[in-house]
């Protein structure tokens, strides 16, 4: 039997993971330290407990010991031990930064920040270290009944019903999430096993009683339990030596009359729900059954619902990799292709005696798109994965910048396909970074502008026909025409009075283009709007840029729903076709001698109405030799990129069509000028021309 | 190189080895017990080869304690031949590292 590839298993741990801490992290930053909500409190609890549970089982032993720091401290909110205080929460959402780190080393096998890991576990050690007398009891109710620090230890008698197994559990996990919590002396109890030929083999026969030494709460022992409630026999109580101390915790120390014999299932974990008999005398001298520490509120109680709540939630999915989806896509581009071959090689025969035929094939066709349009939705995501990562950006940074600003978060349900998703996650955020250093003023200006002292920024997300506007705005200072202006002469960027103000706000896409009159390490290092601009144009997007003096800008992206996808014109050039995107195409023409200029080195212009753009012969550019070379003879096409025009001369204008885009970088290598291929319906390879490159090229050669 | 023919007429070797797979997850539960179900009246001393357990579930522990305990009780012996860090881990976290007597097993 080949071994096993334990990574496979590693895969779903880092996706999972990395979904808990997007829980984690958002349910902090809705967590109101004046009003905590015990559903978030748990929702993040779990998210860490499931990390630790996963890091321990694979043995990502960093991982596992500083979520235990991180679970404990969210154990003692969730049961009310602790109040929930702004500086916890800061030290949570830096160790859930912490975690990511550690998380996304453990996957790369890249070094991990050992150093940051460190520090924040040291302050999440000083803050469980914190006296539990400080802590108040958060409802006047529960005042008589003191905080309890955790026992040492715990006695836990667990014994699996046989169908545990069945179930998908496994003891041996279910033991080592234990021994993440402290040291366990497990003993084994074997006389329930049968004989090797009368056994079944996915029965359980064993049981256990472990004593685990461990500083934590019960609620964290009966989470790893959490799953088998139902298919075993479970308690939970303190170690010999913990109850009889003669401390005040006694008086919140809830024993269970039950005679140690059998216990229900599940009853243990249910106990907290009935109201618990104040009688510490027989906690202390009696053999508890069931123990509860009780901090104020019922927490288990509580996350009972929850639990479940978030597993019915988990029906309507299952985890497919990327990988499996776009190798379905690419299968769905080959049927494609060949159904496009057929629909070419049909059309020399005649409708009439093949209407048959012809019927079917329009039936794939129809048939096709259908399919192609379901596979690929499969990839489409909602923008909410990017917008997510914005409250804490902006909380992050308002509060480092001493400014108040609320983020406004409108149309995350549309759907985008997951590359783009990707790729338009750190564009986005060096936008929203912008508006709230530059854009948005200090609670002071705003005030004295009449404005209410929070700022606002919003993101949106729409669809517009084939394409997915984002838009970042905010209601801040707006761009500041005379300062972009002045920055713009300084850096020997030629300008006038006179500009309009859109093709000002253009000037701020200028490579090194900053107005910060400090730079902060928020924004202003000089890498700035024209990284963002390039990162758009390289998904096929455009951005624009609108703004008013003292209320605020307003930023818009464009971008294509999907990558493996375009809308091309394709073009003949020589013996050639080549797909130029639709989105850069302005227009086609065949240029008049009176419209066509020679500069001096050699470069031609053509003039369109005022303006003149540079002509490009592509047939030079990609080394067509039986093109034609003189403009008149063929068809200029009018390019655009980056609010550069140029005029690329081809031999014909073929027609448009949807192309299945064919990375040609990862199957060849990359060729300049050309952003990938596609086969067309006669078999034929066409290349796809990288407009923005060839616009960039063109208008390079024509300012030499 | 040849051998003479007298050495394969020699008695039956005094140990069997019942080498273990790597994946002895649940879903392998019931291929397992035919597995051991096969050994556990050999008269031998049977040598679990163990080297290659890479992914082990309870039940599978389970069994190799029946198995164990089985052969025990009918006097017969079994021996562990360089059981794996996983089998080893697995045993001791579930409290039968002495049952399979893996604690005097040398690495």
């Amino acid at each position: 039997m080949p071994p096993i590839d334990i990574t496979r298993f590693h895969q779903t741990f880092f996706d999972e993971s990395f979904e808990g801490l997007d829980v984690m992290e958002s349910g902090l930053l809705r967590l109101d330290p004046d009003a905590p909500d015990d559903e978030t409190i748990n929702a993040i609890f779990r998210a860490a407990h499931s990390i630790k549970g996963g890091a321990g089982t694979f043995g990502f032993a960093t991982v596992a010991e500083f979520t235990h720091l991180l679970e404990t401290l969210l154990d003692q909110m969730r049961s009310g031990n602790r109040p929930v205080t702004c500086k916890d929460v800061d030290v949570l959402l830096r160790s859930v930064d912490v975690l990511r780190s550690l998380l996304t080393a453990a996957r790369d096998g890249s070094e991990a920040d050992t150093a940051t890991a460190q520090m924040v576990s040291e302050e999440l050690g000083a803050l469980l270290a914190a006296p539990a007398a400080t802590v108040e009891a958060p409802a006047p109710a529960q005042a008589d009944a003191p905080v309890a620090a955790a026992p040492r230890g715990w006695r836990i008698e667990f014994i699996p019903k046989p169908e545990l197994f069945a179930s998908g559990n496994d003891p041996l996990r279910i033991i080592r999430e234990l021994t993440l919590l402290g040291r366990a002396e497990v003993i084994c109890d074997t006389d329930a096993l049968p004989m090797l030929t009368e056994a079944m083999p996915e029965a359980c026969y064993l049981s256990w009683r472990i004593d685990l030494h461990a500083d934590c709460g019960r609620d964290a022992i009966a989470d790893v339990f959490a799953w088998v409630e139902d298919e075993c026999d479970l308690s939970i109580e303190p170690l010999d030596g913990d109850v009889a101390e003669p401390t005040v915790d006694a008086a919140a120390v809830t024993g269970t009359a039950s005679d140690g014999g059998e216990q229900a299932p599940g009853a243990d974990v249910d106990t907290p729900s009935t109201p618990p008999a104040q009688d510490p005398p027989a906690a202390a001298s009696g053999k508890p059954e069931l123990t509860v520490i009780k901090g104020g509120r019922p927490a288990v109680a509580a996350s009972r619902p929850a639990t479940s709540a978030e597993r019915s939630g988990e029906g309507g999915s299952i985890r497919v990799s990327t990988e499996k989806i776009d190798a379905l896509i690419n299968l769905v581009g080959e049927l494609v292709i060949t159904q496009a071959m057929l629909q070419q090689t049909a059309q020399h025969l005649d409708p009439v005696t093949h209407e048959e035929l012809f019927n079917g094939l329009n039936q794939l066709n129809r048939n096709t798109r259908v399919l192609q349009e379901a596979v690929m939705s499969t990839r489409m995501l909602p923008v909410e994965f990017v917008f997510s990562r914005f409250p804490r950006v902006v909380r992050d940074l308002a509060s480092k910048l001493g400014k108040q600003v609320q983020l406004q978060t409108v149309g995350e349900k549309t759907e985008l396909d997951k590359s783009v998703i990707e790729r338009i996650a750190d564009p986005l955020t060096h936008l929203v970074r912008n508006s709230l250093d530059h854009g948005i003023e200090s609670p002071e200006r705003r005030t004295a502008a009449g404005k209410p002292a929070t700022g606002t920024i919003r993101l949106s997300a729409s669809h517009q026909g084939g394409h997915i506007v984002i838009e970042v705005s905010d209601d801040g200072a707006g761009l500041d025409r005379e300062r972009i202006l002045s920055k713009a002469r300084e850096r020997g960027i030629a300008t006038s009075d006179g500009m309009a103000d859109e093709d000002v706000w253009q000037l701020i896409f200028e490579p090194g283009f900053s107005t910060a009159e400090q730079i902060t390490d928020v924004s202003g290092r000089g890498v700035g709007m024209d990284v963002v601009k390039r990162n758009i144009e390289a998904l096929s997007g455009s951005i624009e840029i609108s703004s008013e003096s003292g209320r605020g800008s307003r930023i818009l992206i464009r971008l294509p729903l999907t990558l493996a996808i375009l809308d091309g014109m394709s073009v003949r050039i020589g013996g050639e076709i080549f797909i130029v995107p639709l989105n850069n195409v302005i227009e086609s023409l065949q240029p008049q001698a009176e419209q066509l200029k020679s500069l001096v080195n050699q470069a031609q212009v053509i003039r369109l109405r005022a303006e003149y753009v540079p002509l490009v012969r592509l047939q030079e550019l990609f080394g067509v030799h039986d093109a034609v070379r003189d403009p008149q003879q063929g068809i200029v096409v009018v390019l655009e990129s980056g609010g550069r025009k140029i005029a690329a001369l081809v031999d014909e204008l073929v027609g448009q069509q949807q192309v299945v885009i064919k990375s040609l970088e990862s199957n060849y290598r990359r060729v300049p000028c050309v952003s990938g291929a596609t086969i067309l319906g006669n078999g034929q390879v066409a290349l796809i021309i990288d407009a923005a490159e060839i616009v960039r090229q063109g208008a390079r050669a024509n300012a030499a | 190189m040849s051998k003479s023919p007298k050495t394969a007429t020699k008695p039956a070797p005094r140990r069997g080895v019942l080498k273990l797979p790597a994946d002895l997850g649940v879903e392998h539960a019931r291929d397992f017990q035919e597995k051991l179900a096969g050994r556990v009246e050999d008269a031998r001393t049977i040598v679990l080869d163990a080297r290659e357990v890479s992914r082990i579930h309870t039940a599978a522990i389970q069994l190799l304690c029946i198995f164990c305990q089985d052969r025990r009780n009918a006097g017969r012996q079994t021996q562990w031949r360089q059981p794996s860090d996983t089998l080893r881990s697995a045993a001791s976290l579930l409290g039968v590292s002495t049952l399979l007597e893996l604690a005097r097993e040398g690495a």
